[in-house]
């Protein structure tokens, strides 16, 4: 499963709660549709860093990186 | 007419009618206009025949509209009842239909789900949109728009509401599955806002912070501190907390000068926040209160943010703040938690043994009781739940006065300090939250193929406690962690979903056949 898939199953199974998001997009907004929250993005954060053995810095701790799927997918990439 | 919550407000605006009274983002009011909103709100409701005591909801993300909704009212007599936003519907639904919401006011983002709520509650009748959109998508419900509000006058309601009526209606978690109101006067909130102010030492020229959503008691400093103070508060943006480092940079670009909120916000900026790179030199008064602060990151962040006093307060929604403590510097070597100190000045306190025995020596744990005009009037329409925890003073035969059981065990130190040691019952704290066990286990045990549930709270440093469901489903079931999350999510509000589930064929039981929850602990802190 490539980075981006891994990503996305993570949020779909573990962040979203209700079945309105079930077909989600890598370009659905993440945190303005409240998918990610101040609960979900210290969960996600320990997921990317356990499961894709990437440290995130805490300067990369912006909305910008964590807007989409699609985002934080390039965040990650780059440090693999 | 007694002095009330809204004359805050109207005495400021009377002084500095010009002064800056609310921020959020690029938007502002001065205490006049925020004064005369209101005014108008309140007169929005009377028209739609609101009265004195009547239950209005606020169903409204965190902005300026929610703020001049909770004056207007209360300027209309009426008692507020803030709603999470993030809620499902079915507990919004609860919450209307449990004190008879008649009218409240929302915001056209939330038209979908009040649809529902319009279809599935009984009490509903009219709705007011705070924002200023033209375009509504109108409910089958009495509609009023913003714009029908600005039409209204704008001078002040005569009223009649005594301080001993209600102002607002909290709801938190509640046992036996569903949550409960607790019912706050005037004078109730009064008694803390009073103490607060006083012993904060707060000033006009303070930026408060307000990062509790407003249907979280901490909301109560931040709004009523700051409006008796006539200082500027300050609206953190909900998307601000989930990144430290611009929630640090944010406090610096407003000159935040009384920071309050629960602990673990704190932890996450020191943890994450960039601290070391801000100059956080405005910062006179951080303040926590709804969680233990975990020693080593509190001490961390006085060492990074070295300017401001600190202090910890401590008590439940229904008495606000009863206890506080000033924190002085931490030793390197503690890791025992800070004590939550010593009784507000206007309010009382005293311990109980599980004998009934008034305790006055240190070392000795016992439940910690509170009397005073602080105390709640008790649980909206549940006399039973009320009559267990607010009690006739055991202390006092002489008359009734009304003292509440606080369900926290502490015990006193050498220096009179409080110290907790816990709870008596299943309830515990996550992230500030207070959380029934019961509650979440009524959630899950409702699900069709569900056999046995034990729900464990999971202690962590960060947040106090994770949330973990042990799960023995029946026979044939194929449900999974995934399809119960989303379950638990039509009824549960974000903050009591278990993070973890975990199924197993049976549950561990202890010799006297019931679910052993301290083995089932002991397997998960491996």
């Amino acid at each position: 499963m490539n980075v981006k898939e891994s990503i996305k199953n993570y949020v779909i199974s573990e962040l979203i709660s209700d079945n309105q998001h079930s077909t989600l997009s890598d370009t659905d907004q993440l945190i303005e549709s409240g998918i990610i929250d101040s609960l979900g993005i210290m969960k996600l954060i320990g997921f990317l860093e356990e499961n894709l053995s990437v440290q995130i810095d805490d300067m990369e701790l912006v909305p910008e990186n964590f807007a989409t799927i699609e985002s934080i997918a390039t965040m990650v990439e780059k440090k693999l | 007419m007694g002095y009330l919550l809204q004359h805050l407000l109207i005495e400021s605006a009377r002084l500095s009618p010009e002064k800056t009274a609310v921020v959020y983002q690029d938007n502002s009011l001065s205490y006049r206009q925020l004064d005369e909103l209101s005014n108008q709100v309140a007169h929005a409701l009377v028209q739609q025949g609101v009265k004195r005591g009547e239950r209005v909801g606020i169903y409204i993300n965190k902005s300026i509209p929610s703020l001049i909704s909770i004056y207007g009212i209360l300027k209309a007599e009426a008692v507020y009842v803030p709603l999470d936003p993030q809620a499902p519907v079915s507990r919004l639904g609860y919450i209307i239909d449990n004190c008879t919401i008649r009218c409240l006011l929302t915001s056209t983002a939330k038209t979908p789900v009040m649809h529902e709520l319009a279809k599935t509650t009984e009490s509903l009748e009219v709705v007011i949109f705070t924002d200023t959109q033209k375009e509504v998508d109108e409910l089958p419900l009495i509609n009023l728009l913003w714009t029908d509000v600005l039409e209204m006058p704008k001078l002040a309601i005569e009223n009649v509401s005594d301080h001993s009526d209600l102002a607002y209606i909290i709801y938190t978690s509640g046992s036996t599955g569903n949550p409960k109101g607790v019912m706050i006067t005037h004078l109730n909130s009064l008694t803390f806002v009073n103490w607060a102010h006083d012993a904060m030492e707060v000033q006009s020229s303070d930026n408060f912070s307000s990062h509790a959503p407003f249907h979280f008691d901490l909301s109560i400093f931040d709004i009523y501190v700051a409006a008796k103070a006539g200082g500027t508060l300050y609206l953190v943006p909900e998307t601000l907390s989930m990144f430290p480092p611009r929630l640090s940079a944010w406090i610096e670009q407003h000159q935040i000068s009384v920071w309050y909120s629960v602990p673990s916000i704190l932890t996450m900026m020191v943890n994450h926040g960039q601290l070391d790179q801000r100059n956080l030199s405005c910062l006179r008064k951080v303040i926590f209160a709804g969680e233990v602060f975990p020693t080593k990151f509190l001490r961390d962040l006085m060492r990074l943010v070295p300017h401001p006093e600190f202090f910890n307060l401590y008590g439940p929604t229904e008495t606000n703040v009863i206890t506080y403590y000033p924190v002085p510097v931490i030793p390197a070597e503690q890791t025992a938690p800070i004590p939550i100190g010593k009784c507000c000045e206007n309010m009382d306190v005293f311990v109980i043994s599980k004998d009934g025995v008034h305790i006055t020596e240190p070392g000795i744990e016992g439940e910690l009781i509170a009397r005073g005009t602080c105390v709640a009037k008790g649980y909206w329409g549940d006399e039973e739940k009320t009559k267990k925890v607010f009690i006739k003073n055991p202390l006092e035969n002489n008359f009734y006065d009304q003292a509440y059981k606080t369900g926290d065990l502490v015990q006193l130190d050498e220096q009179g300090n409080f110290i907790y040691k816990g709870r008596i019952d299943h309830m515990i704290k996550s992230r500030g939250y207070r959380i029934e066990i019961g509650e979440i286990e009524t959630a899950i045990y409702s699900h069709p193929q569900v056999k046995e549930v034990a729900v464990l709270a999971i202690p962590d440093d960060l947040i106090t406690n994770r949330i973990k469901a042990v799960i023995a489903l029946k026979a044939d079931s194929t449900i999974d962690a995934a399809e119960l999350r989303t379950f638990c999510a039509e009824t549960l509000p974000k903050y009591m979903i278990p993070e973890i589930f975990e199924f197993k064929a049976v549950l561990p039981k202890t010799s006297t056949g019931k679910v052993d929850k301290t083995s089932m602990l002991k397997d998960a802190l491996v």
